[in-house]
């Protein structure tokens, strides 16, 4: 098991530092001089002389080779230096730290909502095929997978907010003193759940109704069942664990989607996440900020799919066979799970 | 309940044949499972491509041309069933007009996946183990990066334009038609008529166009129809925030940007038909997907659910 941790992670690694590479790349054809744009702020405004630009670049080592500016840039990285933001005035590092706690309580509880309710939907759905209930559970969910995160956001927003008036759609910020708890809470009601049911459902309640079609008629669900254990007691018992290792596994592959619908959200309830600052840092050519923060949620996105196939591989005895008795022959998790849900 | 054997010397093989011919017979009559989704999810799709390709013959208007004297008329208006925007550009136009984009766009974005994702499905399927597992551990791991993400990194730093969005969709897009592709290509090559092309001395190449790739179609059309769908998704998230088709393009995700700023006012009919618009389109599409998957399974038993 530890060793399967630690193959996974050095395996992670080559990724972490391709996308690195494509950040960097993208820094790199941005348009705009960077030292320009230093010197111009330094100046507060007035255009800088050719010459001073040129003695920038050179000090700032702009005019080395590419190779050699990435391992710099990635050396800063990896020291916690990310560079200045052009628009804030401030080291981006900070605004890292100010967002990244947000944007994870937002999307942490969107995937725990998410696991609720395909639980709840999937069961529905499984447990009674070919009834109203399974054929409305359906028709739903292909509704809710055929609209974009970003449209049921708006649809919960006119509805929620300015209709009904019952949830607020924005001015979860920082500006104010003291946050209280119930606050955070009720600005964080909308998002989760408009980000929960936004796209990823469909797919998590289909896994949950198959898989529990699948156990359902099984020895080991017939075993208890005639062993005279309540209905909900099977479920919880024998039904459910068996459906959740497919469900983990889609985690992993869709956590990427996930975070990219957490951008729209943020924008659309002015959540102060990451999301928010990226969107901020586009709009404003603030490349240092938008670059830092799309790397940042690219490793945490790679980690969490580590995390989800070390998970799946504790949850599925089969799994972790194949992996204590022949590395060579073991089943990629994703690609065991991921062949019937493409 | 048998049938009874009509030629006593076959007594064991008709009663074993029996029912199963009963159950041939009452199936033909059925539909192959899917055909319903497929043909609604066609026809739907087919009304709102012909909608917005004839869109000069139910709207007299320019998506473009603003009035200021007929600014955020309400649905049901004279002359705008639909009503019209801040600008007094008529909605009916805009959402039949933006149609045009947003079904190009998702169509083209696909065609690259396919045509990338076919590619290096096909070389990793038809080719010596480690180049395909050296090709597959990369597809899983581009699937493992926030593509939409970087999708949004990419149309930060380039200028925005109808090219760079189809060409951003369609690149980070191709993995799912890769793996499809692939494991396609080694379940067929084993087939014996493959192995027979492959005894007759047929080359390489030869057999992957014309022995494979063939009987692979149904899969990778049903993946390609989910491409569709989420390439247009991923063209209105990106145009709704900004970084995907120019602003003064009309289309789905645009629209819904300035629906964003008129939400507070209550004037939900400028959030109400683009979001509609692209519910449907992606509903339809989503059919198609549904019904090639279901149909793409020549083995699916009907009964079974």
């Amino acid at each position: 098991m530890v060793r399967y941790v630690v193959v996974r992670l050095v395996e992670a690694l080559p990724l972490i530092v391709l996308l690195s590479m494509v950040t960097f790349a993208l820094l790199t054809v941005a348009p705009g001089d960077p030292a320009a744009a230093l010197l111009q702020s330094r100046a507060g405004g007035t255009p800088p002389r050719p010459e001073d630009i040129e003695r920038v670049r050179h000090n700032l080592g702009l005019d080395r080779p590419w190779p050699e500016r990435y391992l710099r840039w990635a050396a800063r990285m990896l020291h916690g230096d990310f560079g200045t933001s052009y628009l804030k005035q401030r080291p981006v590092g900070a605004v890292l730290r100010e967002t990244l706690p947000p944007t994870l309580l937002l999307t942490s509880t969107a995937l725990l909502l998410m696991v609720g309710l395909a639980l709840v939907l999937g069961l529905g759905a499984g447990l009674a095929p070919g009834t109203w209930l399974a054929r409305g559970i359906g028709t739903l969910v292909l509704l809710l997978y055929s609209a974009p995160t970003f449209l049921i956001g708006l649809l919960a927003v006119l509805l929620f907010s300015v209709r009904w008036g019952i949830l607020p759609s924005s001015g979860m910020s920082r500006a104010g003193a003291e946050i209280t708890a119930t606050e955070v809470l009720r600005h964080l009601v909308l998002p989760a759940l408009v980000l929960a049911v936004g796209h990823h459902l469909a797919a998590y309640v289909r896994l949950v109704e198959v898989a529990v079609n699948d156990v359902r008629h099984a020895p080991f669900v017939q075993s208890a069942v005639a062993r005279g254990l309540p209905g909900w007691m099977v479920i919880l018992w024998y039904v459910v664990p068996h459906s959740l290792p497919p469900f983990i596994a889609q985690l992993g592959t869709s956590l990427g989607s996930l975070v990219g619908g957490a951008y729209a959200v943020e924008v659309i309830f002015s959540w102060p996440g990451m999301g928010r600052a990226a969107m901020q840092a586009a709009a404003g050519r603030d490349y240092p900020v938008l670059m830092a923060v799309v790397l940042l949620t690219g490793i945490v996105v790679v980690l969490g799919n580590v995390l989800a196939d070390v998970l799946v591989a504790a949850l599925d005895p089969r799994v972790r066979a194949h992996w204590a008795s022949s590395p060579d022959t073991r089943v990629q998790t994703s690609e065991a799970y991921g062949a019937n849900t493409a | 309940m048998q049938t009874p054997p009509e030629v006593p010397t076959v007594t064991s093989t008709a009663a074993t044949l029996g029912p199963v011919r009963l159950s041939h017979a009452r199936r033909r009559t059925r539909f192959h499972p899917g055909t319903g989704a497929l043909l609604t999810g066609c026809a739907l799709l087919l009304f709102l491509a012909s909608a917005s390709l004839l869109a000069p013959v139910f709207t007299p208007y320019d998506p473009l041309a603003t009035d200021a004297s007929i600014t955020e008329l309400p649905p049901g208006s004279p002359g705008h069933p639909l009503g019209t925007d801040t600008l007094g550009r008529d909605l009916l136009t805009r959402v039949l007009y933006g149609g045009r984009v947003s079904l190009s766009v998702g169509v083209l974005a696909a065609g690259l996946s396919l045509l990338i994702g076919t590619a290096v499905g096909a070389v990793a399927g038809m080719s010596n183990p480690v180049l395909d597992a050296l090709l597959m551990r990369t597809v899983d791991a581009l699937l493992a990066l926030p593509l939409l993400v970087v999708a949004i990194a990419v149309q930060a730093v380039t200028d925005p334009s109808l090219t760079n969005v189809v060409l951003v969709i369609g690149i980070t897009g191709w993995m799912p038609v890769a793996r499809v592709v692939r494991v396609q290509f080694l379940a067929l090559r084993q087939r014996d008529f493959v192995r027979a092309a492959v005894a007759l001395g047929t080359p390489g190449r030869r057999i992957a166009w014309r022995h494979i790739l063939p009987n692979a179609l149904p899969p990778i059309l049903a993946v390609t129809a989910f491409q569709v769908s989420h390439a247009i998704m991923t063209e209105s998230t990106l145009s709704f925030l900004g970084l995907g088709v120019p602003p003064h393009h009309p289309t789905w995700g645009n629209m819904l940007t300035a629906a964003q700023q008129h939400l507070l006012t209550g004037q939900w009919w400028t959030l109400l038909w683009p979001g509609g618009a692209i519910v449907l389109t992606l509903l339809a599409v989503n059919l198609i997907a549904e019904g090639l998957r279901q149909r793409g399974n020549p083995y699916a038993i009907r009964g079974e659910r």
